[in-house]
């Protein structure tokens, strides 16, 4: 039976409060995907743990991109403000990613918020287009 | 009679060959004559029959003709109509065809033209706006200073 990548995610977050041996979880996770053939969910199941693991304690997920490392200070005003408008607490998690340019996007319950140089451009981009 | 110096015999003889010569006359000369003279009234009459018979028949004969003629004539126009009539409805037909033969080509090739003009717009717009958008990559990308690059984060994060 295929266990899909949530269900393996779920069982990950479980195993890391219930044991303190990361080595001894990381080496049983690989071993049952290796036994299920499902090793190339690997990347899948990891890109959802963030998530689940923000679910298991009530929390949204979000995904900061911008092109230089934000500081803790902007990090935590995008949060308040993402707090403010879904209600719900947020947990968070800069990515660089270079090709923003300047700005920021934010990735939230599978939603992208782009306020990037970046798109900005694209947008102007798609206007000149109409 | 002799007092009067008439002689009888001679008078007789001379009756005598009055009727002699009136006889043979009239057996060999006032006959032969008459009858030459009929046969010419009956020649002339004849011929006179003969014309006018000519002449009604020439009368005939043209009234025949003309009937004949006329009849052609006729004829000959009502096909003049109808071949009139027939060219008219072809040449009709033909500047129909013709006319929604060319409407057709100039609306195919307005149709074409637009297309064409579309496509060069849509062409020339996709080029323009990858040209600037790349331009302002190139340019703010590379000239952005972290001051700018600080104050468009802030900004972003304000809007948000």
């Amino acid at each position: 039976m295929k266990i899909s990548s949530k269900i393996y995610a779920q069982a990950l977050i479980e195993s890391l409060e219930q044991e303190s041996d990361l080595s001894n979880i990381a080496g049983n996770f690989l071993t049952i995907l290796e036994k299920n053939k499902q090793k190339k969910k690997l990347l899948e199941i990891l890109d959802l743990l963030e998530d689940e693991y923000a679910r298991s304690k009530n929390s949204i997920f979000a995904k900061i991109y911008s092109s230089h490392a934000l500081s803790l200070e902007k990090v935590e005003i995008i949060e308040q403000k993402l707090e403010k408008s879904t209600g719900k607490k947020i947990m968070s998690k800069n990515v660089i990613k270079n090709e923003c340019m300047a700005g920021i996007t934010v990735e939230i319950e599978g939603k992208l918020y782009d306020y990037s140089l970046a798109g900005t451009i694209d947008s102007f981009k798609k206007q000149l287009l109409k | 009679m002799e007092s009067l110096g008439i002689d009888l015999k001679l008078l007789i003889a001379q009756v005598v060959n009055f009727l002699i010569l009136f006889l043979v006359l009239r057996k060999f000369l006032y006959k032969p004559i008459l009858d030459m003279l009929d046969g010419r009234s009956k020649k002339i009459a004849d011929g006179l029959k003969c014309a006018e018979e000519s002449e009604e028949k020439l009368k005939s004969t043209e009234t025949e003709a003309k009937k004949i003629l006329d009849k052609a004539e006729k004829e000959a126009k009502e096909i003049r109509d109808q071949a009139k009539s027939d060219a008219k409805q072809l040449h009709d037909k033909a500047i129909t065809e013709a006319n929604t033969k060319g409407e057709k080509v100039i609306k195919n090739a307005k149709e074409e033209a637009l297309s064409l003009k579309e496509s060069a717009l849509i062409s020339a717009k996709k080029e323009l706006s990858s040209v600037i958008s790349l331009a302002m990559e190139k340019v703010l990308g590379n000239d952005l200073d972290e001051k700018s690059r600080q104050t468009l984060t802030a900004k972003a994060i304000n809007e948000l």
